[in-house]
């Protein structure tokens, strides 16, 4: 059993029930199981052998094995001509392939003459720092096979349409009598299988729903196709004149364009987070029984091993410190911004930073009292919680279904009763159907959500899910986590105390170096070699204390306030600054006589970049934003100040902020959450609508419906305003069809459809339809928003003028 | 009517043949790097030198 999040991740996919995730995505989660019942048995057989990378290696058919990397840094034809000529034939090695698109390098070869390790190390020597893939990251997996089957079906659905029109073209032109026959047949014998064939995502999708006792698109969708094919079948047979083969087939060539565009769309998004997660780490160093160390997957990770940890390296696993000391950052897992220190016999998770002390711990399995346990348990509940959201085409479908059935039914009725015969009644009834068939709709929502998604990938967000964007246009509540998301996770100087200015240049010597957040802002502010006090001598770290260096004879001491010796009732009466700080660090210099000079620097966690201009534009918008906090609520108020939030919560548990955010959907409100710590989780889950940094835990980034790529958040305002359009957008979409219906329906009412007039008009609908939604890559260029809106805050320097000014 | 008993089926073949070649290519798996298909026609087979 491998214990990262990573793992607990792909748990929540397949454990949770989302909203939407009925009918054909039922049968994908299926899928996804059998998928990943498959990948744990290999890791099973993963071997372990003098291959470092040996678990990444993938067997294949022949003996033959393979192993991927992703390289960020390839981007280029130049890139990729380097990598596949450096590594020529040889050795066993059959195959080197680069994937521009996907960034990857697939290697395969036959025999040890390889290894991944090797393979590894040839690559970084050429200058591309490779990051190797677990075969069950490997994107060939369900959801490409659903894609694949998907353009399968498309294809075949166009070649039957093609053949099918050139038949019904020679019948419309004044084929007659046995010629006509001919052809109807042979269109029978093309469309029958043809549709059977590429009907299946339709025909599975509306027995879902209806076994659900719902309507979706797909069962007007289905009912128009299936009676089409029964009635041209009878038309054929009594040899009568109008056969619509043509009709459905194109119906279903249309419609299955737009399911592939839609699959495309969130393949890409999946593949976008998966190379966000592959940045991470994906080794640890383990220490074996004999003490020696080993570096191996940490999805190979088993409960009781060693685990050695570098100052810098983030916690792969959950488990029990057993040697060292250190500070360890706890940002990613509550929010808190100042570290804690880690002594032996202290509990870990994985996602902290590991600061200042090397540390080895003893992995423990995800059991039930873990942290991240306890956070997918929680996952669980937000999860059935999440407001239940109906989809916009699920929306009209559910207006639009029965008022076509009864349409088609009042129609059948009428030509009865003014006296004509069963049969042609019938006829006129099915030609309602077949054009009122919302060939246009089922196009018209996933081919805007498609160019929506590649304008908000330009912007710099990856869009999971086209509903996502859908929920975003009713957002009129918005939730901020504090640590990480609103702020960078780098604190910045805000204050000093006592006589700590004049002991800034060598405090910010000795910090130099460190990897603590507070010694690193510290040293960051005076550039190095600049304190005239001689050289730094005898530095040294003490984990979870403070520094130590010698200038000359003076002892500087920089940390907590026992470590520099600082008598308590001298500073007691500041206790309440430090106290009021936050996050604050002491320094003292003790020279040859004796003589105590100490001081206090006090520091605050420094705005991520676009955070003003968010919450100020939010504000002009009018939209009530709450601040919800893990940190300490001195910090959480201060930040609130800063950035003008009335509302703000601090020290609230993952749990409390869950609660708090689904207590705010159950009143009503559609809630946007942003925040990026695996104690966001549960509340990202229980959001209508959620987004999260590049920099956050994978539990937020597999989430969230929104990963806003690069360190600014300005992105969301951007991805807000295509939300407003893409809404419109879909709306007239939506007007266009229902403009459609309004001329079709009543000619098909009397009787007045011949199969021409519906092969036209549906593909007229189409087309309109889809340059509709093209029509959104022209709306959302940046300029023409400069001129559109005159509420456009480019970055924060504007919105801090407007702060100001106010 | 005698030249549409050969031209009909020709047609079809020649559907299904096209039909046939898209799929084939698909499982060969010549979509899954568009980006890199469009750049591989620039890379050269061999290395451009002057004759010496």
């Amino acid at each position: 059993m491998a214990l990262t999040s990573l793992d607990a991740m792909t748990e929540f996919d397949d454990a949770l029930p989302t909203a939407e995730a009925q009918g054909v995505e039922k049968d994908e989660r299926d899928q996804n199981e059998d998928n990943s019942g498959k990948v744990s048995s290999r890791d099973n057989n993963a071997s372990h052998g003098p291959d470092e990378l040996g678990f990444f290696v993938a067997p294949l058919a022949g003996g033959r094995r393979e192993i991927r990397f992703f390289l960020p840094s390839m981007n280029c034809a130049g890139c990729m001509r380097k990598i596949e000529r450096h590594f020529e034939p040889r050795d066993g090695l059959a195959l080197v392939r680069v994937n521009l698109g996907r960034k990857e390098v697939r290697f395969e070869w036959q025999g040890d003459g390889v290894t991944g390790a090797a393979l590894a190390a040839e690559l970084a020597e050429i200058g591309f720092e490779g990051r190797p893939l677990a075969p069950d990251e490997v994107q060939s997996d369900a959801g490409d096979k659903e894609l694949r089957q998907l353009i399968w079906c498309l294809a075949v659905a166009g070649f039957a349409a093609a053949n099918v029109m050139l038949l019904s073209v020679s019948v419309w032109s004044g084929a007659s009598g046995a010629t006509r026959d001919l052809f109807h047949w042979l269109s029978a014998l093309i469309a029958i299988p043809a549709i059977a064939y590429a009907g299946r995502p339709f025909f599975h999708s509306a027995f879902a729903a209806l076994k659900a006792r719902r309507l979706n698109m797909d069962v007007p969708i289905s009912l128009a196709v299936v009676l089409a094919v029964g009635l041209s079948l009878y038309e054929t047979y009594t040899h009568g004149s109008h056969a619509f083969f043509d009709a459905a087939l194109c119906l279903l060539f249309f419609l299955l364009i737009g399911r592939v565009l839609d699959r495309m769309m969130r393949e890409r998004a999946f593949a976008g987070v998966r190379q966000l997660l592959a940045l991470k780490r994906s080794t640890a160093d383990v220490i074996e029984a004999d003490g020696t160390r080993r570096s191996i997957a940490v999805r190979a990770l088993q409960p009781g091993m060693i685990v050695a940890i570098a100052p810098g390296e983030t916690i792969p696993v959950d488990g029990r410190v057993t040697e060292g000391v250190s500070d360890v950052d706890w940002a990613l897992v509550n929010g808190e911004s100042v570290p804690k220190p880690a002594r032996v016999g202290d509990r870990l998770y994985s996602g902290l930073i590991n600061l200042t002390g090397p540390l080895r711990l003893q992995a423990e399995a995800v059991g039930e009292a873990t942290l991240l346990s306890e956070i997918i348990r929680l996952m669980e509940q937000a999860g059935k919680a999440a407001p239940k959201y109906q989809r916009v085409a699920d929306k009209a479908a559910a207006i639009y279904a029965p008022v076509v059935h009864l349409a088609a039914l009042l129609t059948f009725i009428g030509w009865l009763l003014t006296g004509s015969a069963v049969d042609d009644a019938l006829y006129i009834a099915i030609s309602v159907l077949i054009i009122t068939c919302p060939c246009a709709l089922g196009l018209a929502v996933p081919v805007v959500q498609v160019v929506a998604s590649a304008i908000a990938f330009r912007q710099g967000i990856l869009m999971k899910d086209g509903t996502a964007l859908e929920k975003l246009a009713h957002v009129d509540r918005v939730i901020f986590d504090k640590t990480g998301t609103l702020t960078s996770g780098q604190p910045e100087l805000s204050g000093t105390y006592f006589e700590a200015l004049s002991l800034l240049a060598p405090a910010a010597e000795l910090a130099r170096g460190s990897l603590h957040p507070l010694s690193k802002a510290l040293a960051g502010l005076v550039p190095e070699g600049q304190a005239e006090t001689g050289p730094l001598t005898r530095r040294r770290e003490q984990p979870g204390e403070g520094l130590e260096g010698y200038f000359g004879d003076k002892r500087l001491r920089l940390g907590r306030r026992e470590w520099c010796c600082i008598p308590q009732e001298a500073a007691a009466k500041h206790l309440a600054a430090e106290a009021e700080a936050g996050l604050s660090l002491w320094v003292s210099s003790l020279d040859e006589k004796g003589e105590l000079r100490f001081g206090l620097f006090s520091f605050e966690d420094e705005l991520r970049p676009g955070a003003l201009a968010l919450t100020e534009w939010l504000r002009q918008r009018g939209l009530p934003m709450t601040l919800l906090s893990g940190d300490r609520a001195s910090a959480t108020a201060k930040m609130a100040a800063r950035l003008k939030i009335d509302d703000f919560k601090g020290e609230m548990k993952p749990a409390d902020k869950a609660g708090y955010v689904a207590a705010c959907g159950a009143s009503g409100a559609h809630v946007l959450m942003i925040g990026d710590g695996i104690n966001d989780g549960p509340s990202l889950k229980a959001a209508s609508v959620s987004a999260t940094p590049q920099s956050a835990s994978d539990v937020a980034q597999v989430t969230a419906g929104f990963v806003i790529m690069g360190r600014s958040l300005l992105p969301m305002i951007g991805l807000m305003r295509l939300s407003e359009m893409t809404k419109w957008v879909v709306r007239q979409n939506f007007a266009l069809a229902a403009l459609y219906n309004l001329i079709a329906v009543p000619l098909a009412v009397f009787g007045g459809v011949t199969p021409i007039v519906a092969a036209i008009a549906m593909s007229a609908s189409s087309i309109l339809v889809t340059l509709n939604a093209l029509r959104l890559t022209y709306l959302a260029r940046p300029s023409t928003w400069a001129r559109n809106s005159a509420d456009g805050l480019r970055d924060d320097a504007e919105a801090a003028e407007l702060v100001t000014a106010q | 009517m005698s030249n549409l008993l050969l031209l009909i089926p020709l047609a079809l073949i020649l559907g299904a043949l096209g039909l046939a070649a898209f799929i084939w290519s698909l499982n060969q798996g010549q979509y899954e790097d568009l980006e890199g298909a469009a750049e591989r026609i620039l890379i050269d087979e061999t290395e451009d030198r002057p004759l010496d």
